[in-house]
């Protein structure tokens, strides 16, 4: 029963993934949510990017081989992606996000409303 | 224009390494600050995304413990799942497509805004 679980999120995971190039790790959060809530939530958040980056690996062939991954464009960030993401990461333990997760959500609902009403 | 740009992405990326703002802010700068279309965006933040999140793993795996069976069976689903995904972008209207992914960005503000804290939190 844990296993179709995971296989249903999983699925639903990668199709958003792959359709939107980002966001199905509300999807696995989900799910281990559910299935197993007492994990600790940096724990979850470690699990999530762990599958997250295989499934992102596979979406970025498909749309490499698309025609929709130009590197050209993308390199420039691919560094400070690097450098940013190791320093963000370190950083997780010594900084409270709980307030600059509210301020860029607040970002993200203006952006979404943005892209769906303009 | 080059400096910008790796400015942005340094600070995006710290932003991602600390779990906020999600996938979406790369997108975001993109769009709004380059000519690049809403699919090709989509397809630089997934390299964008596995720059960071590799660089961020490493300093997590050492820190977390991980069930590598269930990641396992998310993973392999999501490599199945990904390929659906793909094709309905590829197949989709780019102003389709913009507008979905402004609903995400719209669900994951709100997720952040109203979920309860848990005692793990």
């Amino acid at each position: 029963m844990k296993t179709l679980i995971l296989i249903i999120f999983g699925v639903l995971s990668g199709a958003v993934n792959g359709f939107l190039g980002t966001g199905g790790g509300i999807a696995v959060i989900f799910a281990l949510n559910i299935l197993f809530p007492k994990l600790d939530a940096r724990d979850r958040f470690a699990s999530a990017i762990a599958v997250i980056l295989p499934m992102s690996a596979v979406s970025a062939v498909m749309y490499s081989a698309g025609g929709n991954l130009p590197m050209e464009q993308g390199l420039v960030y691919l560094i400070p992606a690097a450098i940013g993401g190791y320093a963000g990461a370190r950083a997780l333990d010594k900084i409270n996000t709980a307030w600059l997760n509210r301020i860029f959500a607040v970002l993200l609902i203006f952006a979404g409303s943005a892209l769906i009403f303009r | 224009m080059m400096l910008i740009n790796v400015i942005a992405g340094f600070l995006i990326a710290i932003l991602a390494g600390l779990g906020v703002g999600g996938g979406g802010l790369l997108v975001i700068w993109l769009t709004y600050a380059t000519d690049i279309p809403q699919i090709q965006a989509q397809g630089i933040n997934l390299v964008f995304f596995l720059a960071a999140s590799s660089a961020s793993l490493i300093y997590h795996i050492k820190k977390r413990k991980l069930d590598y069976k269930v990641l396992s069976v998310l993973a392999l689903s999501g490599a199945l799942g990904t390929v659906f995904g793909y094709a309905a972008a590829a197949a989709a209207p780019t102003e389709l497509l913009r507008r979905f992914f402004g609903g995400l960005l719209i669900l994951s503000g709100a997720i952040v805004l109203f979920k309860k804290r848990k005692s793990s939190d």
